[in-house]
């Protein structure tokens, strides 16, 4: 064989070992219930309850931020979270939570947040009419 | 279609409409369309006839197609813009992405804000580089040509906007609002234009200058990738091995340094603008544009190789495909809608899903299928003999290889969504959905700092080597020398700016570190990167001054190399060395689920009291409005601590956006030094909209206390004489203050004196003079005195104090300007050598 078949042999075993190694980065999607059975760290995908109280008091810490949410089958959970409560948080349709679980509270790294009308704005309000109309009705 | 037609010239009834617009516009659409479908037939059929004359008539057929073709293309342009620039509303493409607010620079943006004006800004930028490649490709100018009008083709159909049996084919941006939203009511009326007012607007996060420029120049990129696509093919076609090389190496140079421009722009684009601190965050639409870069970067090494040694003539090949393959597939997942929530940059899913991958597999597998017959054909002449191992082409090879690892590992992370389609819904090999890494930016930068290393140390060692071993006498000292050079430097910096691997608020990179087994800290990762980065400088910066000495004919390719060294060095000490200032304090600890480094960044400043952050005094001291946007002005003084004198003062603008559609859309404020960045950036500001007010009436005599919500307060007596407003005429009136303190939580004292009024002159009528006390947010009113108790009756109203400050993160980013200088640097090192091969190609034309 030759040099350079061997040289891309070894490379390519390579790149498939580190990219292998490296998918235990990967996390996966999970309920609560889910989450505590792995204790690993997961994504849960689900939406605020928004009548029960968030706690975000920036001028005692700015970086505590906790709510309850409920995942896609309805379990609900304290969700904290160390950072600014995002803005407009109240207004998520749907939130994704990635963290795991800490006792009985999922402690999150990253809070991504899905609003009615972010980027996808297709909403006219018409000033005089007040009649709101969804695109692609 | 003529259904679709009919419709648009029916007489309609609606009132102030511009349709002659939208109508011409798509006409020229159709058209541009058509024409490129002919330009690439007849190119081709030029290409494969064999009589002369024919070639001649069918070439220029192509010509004038493509010609044609262009122009409708510049006609799209200047209608969208008229479009957009006139506020023509009707349009469902200019309201939904401008308003009139907007200023013009970002009118401008909004043309590309949408899918259908960035596909359309890509076909703009293919037909100039066509008109370019008219003039210039000469010989390979029929297939060349060719590819770009079948890219044209696909570009084309995505805004064509029309239905082939019930399938959609193309969103056009021609589209009038009423037919886009066909079932609101409002559409009934025929003045409906008259109730909009104002279209959506731009996203606010679009409305920076970077979004003006950065957008055009890299479809600019990504457009270019089409003409080396189109010679790796053309060759293969015409099996012409060599013919290709000379005249395809100025446009793969042009591409290497318009794309990586481009990338960089988006860059800076998040730097400035994007709240996450950084100019690269790995976010798969980032890594989907650099990805094609890499191959073409690879590709024009090999085709170097090629060029000189005669090796590596299919890894050419396959790098100019890959890096074509990459831009549709970039397409692709950035615009299907498939990356969902992995992307802040994604577009919205138009139902064009289907198309880009057909697109996608039709231009890979006939490519490749071309490429494979060809090698099992064994026509694609190889050298038998083997590159030595310390040649140059040996080493070349290597690094493209390293930058193919680079671009295989990205888009393998990126393409999470796609393996859950494939492997979970389609097969079921995987038990459960993927998700991407919880910390993303780690994931990365643990296996890519390997090969920024290997690229980095490559780049400075090649080009002391030579090609076929040919000596070139006193080079080998010279990469001795700047070797050296490099480590006793990378020692030092170490020291000075403490590259130590067991901090923790740096980049997590410990696991792969081989500090573990050499104990000695700064033999790490990092110590190996800096190492890397500074031979790339000073192997290169030697080679340029002591080999080449002044021939700039010659220096492309190590100012090239020079400059990718600045910015890895940049990038290294920007991103590893960068410190969150703001760090806060008085937070309480939540445990080991949180990394150190995520934690407490975020610290609170109540406007005018001033908090110390690193070398800095910061102070909030006020917001300026600037409709629609809020300006947090952020004072920072650098005070010296011995005398109190203070050295330095600027104040920052953080902004925000409080868009009622969007809600708050923070930009950043940047202070720029030569030697660092200081970065602000406003997380979270109070929200006073929805204070609650609160009214209590109650009855109380003198001395009685009670609490409202934020004070104390006590009624001290009932006065004959009380205290009067200026002009208060009081004959003929019996008046009663009562004379009342309130104490807030610092028992502050604060008088309020209501006083109640009977007009004994007009029947004892009743009225009275409310009290204010505004430092506490409280009015209070006297309704009723009981003459016999001495009771009175008050009502308090209470509004709930506004609180003013800000939550902000100060970072400071060392030395990132060598980013920024190291990217110029290599766009003018491929630019020379662009030039040099242009010239060479001139020349080598004139003497044939």
């Amino acid at each position: 064989m030759k040099r350079v078949q061997v040289i891309i042999l070894v490379l390519v075993a390579v790149t498939a070992g580190v990219i292998l190694a490296r998918t235990g980065d990967y996390t996966t999607y999970a309920n609560f219930i889910e989450a505590k059975e792995k204790g690993n760290s997961v994504n849960v995908v689900g939406y605020l309850v928004k009548d029960k109280p968030m706690n975000y008091d920036p001028q005692k810490d700015p970086n505590f931020f906790s709510f309850i949410m409920t995942d896609k089958e309805g379990h609900e959970c304290e969700v904290i979270y160390k950072g600014a409560k995002p803005q407009d948080f109240e207004r998520s349709e749907q939130v994704v939570v990635k963290g795991k679980m800490d006792g009985e509270v999922f402690a999150c790294s990253e809070i991504s947040m899905k609003c009615p009308s972010k980027y996808v704005n297709d909403e006219i309000t018409l000033k005089e009419t007040n009649v709101t109309v969804k695109a692609g009705s | 279609m003529l259904e679709f037609f009919s419709s648009r010239f029916g007489s309609n009834g609606f009132l102030n409409e511009h349709l002659w617009l939208g109508n011409l516009g798509h006409f020229f659409l159709v058209f541009s369309f058509i024409a490129s479908l002919l330009a690439f037939i007849t190119y081709f059929v030029a290409e494969f006839s064999t009589d002369e004359t024919q070639k001649k008539s069918w070439q220029k057929l192509g010509r004038l197609s493509f010609i044609l073709h262009g122009s409708f293309i510049f006609g799209v342009f200047v209608l969208l813009f008229i479009m957009i620039l006139k506020h023509y509303f009707e349009y469902h493409y200019a309201w939904r992405h401008s308003s009139t607010e907007l200023p013009m620079k970002y009118i401008i943006s909004s043309f590309w804000e949408g899918q259908e004006g960035s596909f359309l800004l890509w076909e703009f930028w293919l037909v100039v580089l066509g008109f370019v490649g008219i003039k210039t490709l000469k010989n390979y100018e029929n297939p060349v040509m060719g590819i770009t009008a079948l890219t044209q083709v696909f570009l084309g159909s995505m805004v064509l906007g029309v239905y082939v049996l019930g399938h959609k084919i193309g969103s056009n941006p021609f589209i009038l609002l009423r037919d886009e939203m066909a079932a609101a009511p409002i559409f009934q009326r025929p003045n409906y234009l008259e109730f909009i007012q104002d279209g959506n607007g731009l996203n606010p996060l679009l409305q920076n200058y970077w979004m003006t420029i950065h957008p055009p120049v890299l479809f600019c990129g990504f457009a270019s990738v089409t003409i080396p696509f189109g010679f790796a093919i053309a060759s293969l076609l015409r099996k012409d091995w060599d013919g290709w090389v000379k005249p395809a190496m100025p446009w793969v140079l042009f591409s290497v340094a318009v794309l990586g421009t481009g990338i960089l722009m988006g860059g800076a684009w998040a730097y400035e603008s994007l709240s996450f601190g950084g100019f690269w965050a790995w976010d798969p639409v980032e890594n989907m544009s650099f990805v094609p870069w890499l191959m073409v970067v690879a590709g024009l090494h090999t085709l170097l190789v090629y060029r000189y040694t005669k090796h590596s003539l299919i890894s050419t090949y396959v790098f100019f495909i890959l890096g074509f393959g990459f831009v549709l597939y970039s397409t692709f997942l950035t615009r299907s809608g498939i990356l969902g929530d992995t992307s802040v940059h994604a577009f919205t899913d138009l139902g064009m899903t289907g198309q880009l991958l057909l697109y996608m597999f039709f231009f890979l597998v006939l490519s490749f299928t071309l490429l494979f017959i060809r090698i099992f054909k064994k026509q694609i002449p190889s050298v038998e003999k083997e590159e030595a191992l310390k040649s140059r082409e040996f080493w070349m090879f290597i690094g493209t290889l390293v930058l193919l690892l680079s671009a295989v590992q990205m888009s393998f992370t990126t393409s999470i969504p796609v393996w859950n389609i494939l492997f979970h819904d389609q097969f079921h090999l995987l038990k459960e959905k993927i998700a991407p890494p919880e910390f993303v930016v780690e994931h990365y930068n643990r296996i890519q700092i390997w090969l920024a290393i290997l690229a980095g140390a490559l780049t400075g060692l090649t080009q002391f080597l030579a090609y076929k071993l040919s000596k070139v006498p006193g080079t080998a000292k010279w990469a001795a020398y700047s070797l050296g050079l490099s480590v006793v430097l990378a020692i030092v910096i170490s020291f000075v700016f403490k590259i130590d691997f067991t901090e923790q608020h740096v980049v997590d990179l410990t696991p792969y570190s081989i500090s573990i087994f050499f104990k000695f800290s700064f033999i790490s990762t990092y110590f190996l990167f800096l190492l890397a980065a500074l031979y790339a400088v000073f192997g290169n910066l030697s080679y340029l001054i002591f080999v080449i000495k002044n021939n700039w004919k010659l220096s492309g390719g190590s100012i090239a190399h020079f400059g990718f060294g600045v910015f890895l060095l940049g990038v290294l000490i920007s991103q590893g060395k960068k410190e969150v200032i703001s760090i806060n304090r008085s937070g309480v600890n939540f445990g080991a689920q949180f990394k150190m480094n995520e934690k407490m960044e975020n610290v609170l400043l109540l406007k005018d009291s001033a908090l110390l952050m690193g070398d800095y005094k910061i102070t909030y001291t006020g917001t300026r409005e600037e409709k629609p946007n809020h300006f947090y002005q952020v004072n920072y003084k650098r005070v010296d601590s011995a005398t109190g004198k203070v050295l330095e003062e600027f104040t920052l603008l953080p902004n925000a956006q409080l868009n009622p559609k969007m809600g708050l859309i923070a930009n950043p404020d940047t202070k720029h030094y030569l030697t660092k960045d200081v970065f602000t950036h406003v997380s979270s500001v109070p929200d006073n909209t929805n204070l609650k007010d609160t009214t209590i009436t109650l009855e109380a005599a003198v001395n009685d206390s009670f609490f409202t919500k934020t004070a104390l307060l006590v009624i001290q007596t009932l006065n004959p004489n009380p205290v009067l407003p200026d002009g208060f005429d009081k004959t003929g009136k019996l008046l009663v203050g009562i004379n009342m303190i309130a104490k807030d939580e610092n028992s502050k004292t604060y008088a309020a004196q209501p006083v109640f009024v009977i007009d004994m002159a007009n029947g004892n009528s009743i009225s009275s003079i409310p009290a204010e006390v505004k430092e506490l947010g409280l009015n209070i009113d006297v309704t009723k005195i009981d003459p016999q108790t001495k009771k009175v009756i008050l009502s308090i109203h209470e509004t709930e104090k506004t609180v003013d400050f800000i939550i902000m993160k100060a970072i400071v980013f060392p030395y990132i300007n060598l980013v920024w200088l190291g990217g110029i640097i290599t766009f003018l090192g491929a630019l020379v050598s662009m030039l040099r091969r242009r010239k060479e190609l001139v020349l080598s034309a004139s003497q044939n």
